[in-house]
């Protein structure tokens, strides 16, 4: 329980970590299951602009992560 | 905003077309025929080259009759000037100053004695006339009538 | 620790996680995949963080107004299913579009009035300057055919300014 909640502690200080721009695409993305092409539309971004800020996102918060939790 | 700079460019790309359209009119070529005419208060019979001219200053003046002492045609383009000969020593200068809309900028000046006694600027429309008179000729004043096509 | 992996796109490998990928792409990134232990790690962490993700993230949590992307979606699903005609209207008449089109031509329509003649009906000259060394000048307007007419009295021989 106690694991859990850092757990969670944790991936919400990840999301927070992330600029507003690149942590909402990632959650467009895994969240709600946008496309690429519907997150450009809904953002009004280039469709390369959400590739790049989505797998920006995804490093920052796996590098944030093994931080976070190898820490403990 | 990115529509905001792209109606922007829309506007600008539009706007200098239609400027620049403006611009290609004012390299046209004027023509002007200029009628040196002169009238006066002695009974004769109207020239019937005037007939038009005549018809249009009847109301204006009144004079007896019009006689038409030369024609004239000129063409310039912009900046260009044109000459005409007047009777008593004078002269007229024409010159072009350019089209815009679709009115021709000209500036007139009489000349007498070499000397400038008027001048005046006027925008003339295409297919239309202005009339400048009138030095005392004879019996009678000049009017140098100005026709412009372009 | 990242290995620079040169020969390798990380974010090609995003985007094929993500299946927006063509399908020459997907074929060669999947070929890669097979033989490239880096590749393939990349892909893991991807899906690590999805699971993690997909698990924590609820509707309440991040605050994301859904009912309005998933009413956009919908509005996009409806508007691939209209006919050409519907499609082009419904282009036309958005707003970015329509008021693109709006400030343009209504600059154009300003500029062009302005540049363009006035109604026919006007003098034939429009004096903008006049000036001499004569006793008087007189600008006219015949009645009917609205010709301009420029009047000057010259001064008397011996007489000057």
């Amino acid at each position: 329980m106690y694991q859990k909640k850092e757990l969670e502690k944790s991936l919400n200080n990840g999301l927070n970590s992330l600029p507003e721009e690149a942590r909402t695409i990632f959650i467009l993305r895994e969240l709600e299951g946008l496309s690429y092409d519907e997150i450009a539309a809904q953002l009004n971004l280039r469709k390369g602009t959400v590739s790049s800020r989505l797998f920006y996102a995804r490093q920052r918060l796996k590098e944030f992560l093994e931080r976070d939790q190898g820490e403990e | 905003m990115k529509i905001y700079r792209i109606t922007l460019l829309c506007v600008i790309i539009v706007s200098i077309l239609i400027t620049q359209a403006d611009e290609a009119w004012s390299g046209a070529t004027i023509n002007l025929n200029v009628k040196t005419i002169l009238a006066s208060q002695k009974p004769g019979r109207d020239d019937p080259n005037l007939e038009r001219f005549t018809s249009g200053v009847k109301d204006v003046f009144g004079y007896s009759s019009y006689k038409l002492l030369s024609k004239d045609n000129l063409k310039l383009n912009q900046e260009n000037s044109g000459r005409i000969s007047l009777p008593g020593n004078r002269s007229m200068k024409i010159t072009s100053k350019g089209i815009s809309g679709d009115r021709v900028t000209l500036q007139v000046e009489m000349f007498k004695n070499n000397k400038q006694i008027f001048q005046t600027v006027v925008r003339l429309l295409n297919d239309s006339e202005v009339t400048v008179g009138g030095p005392k000729h004879e019996d009678g004043n000049l009017l140098i009538n100005i026709f412009a096509s372009f | 620790m990242q290995e620079n992996l040169s020969h390798c796109n990380s974010e090609l490998i995003s985007r094929y996680y993500d299946g927006e990928l063509g399908q020459a792409e997907r074929s060669r990134v999947e070929s890669h995949i097979l033989v490239c232990p880096s590749c393939n790690k990349i892909l893991e962490d991807l899906k690590g963080i999805s699971d993690q993700y997909g698990v924590h993230l609820t509707h309440q949590s991040v605050g994301i107004d859904t009912q309005e992307t998933e009413k956009h979606v919908l509005d996009r699903l409806r508007r691939e299913k209209a006919p050409w005609w519907a499609k082009a209207k419904d282009t036309f008449l958005s707003k970015k579009i329509l008021f693109s089109a709006t400030a343009t031509a209504g600059v154009a329509l300003l500029l062009i009035a302005v540049l363009q003649a006035p109604v026919p009906d006007s003098p034939s000259a429009i004096v903008t300057s006049v000036s001499g060394d004569v006793s008087s000048i007189i600008i006219l307007e015949a009645p009917e055919t609205r010709q301009t007419i420029l009047w000057f009295n010259e001064r008397p021989e011996g007489q000057g300014l």
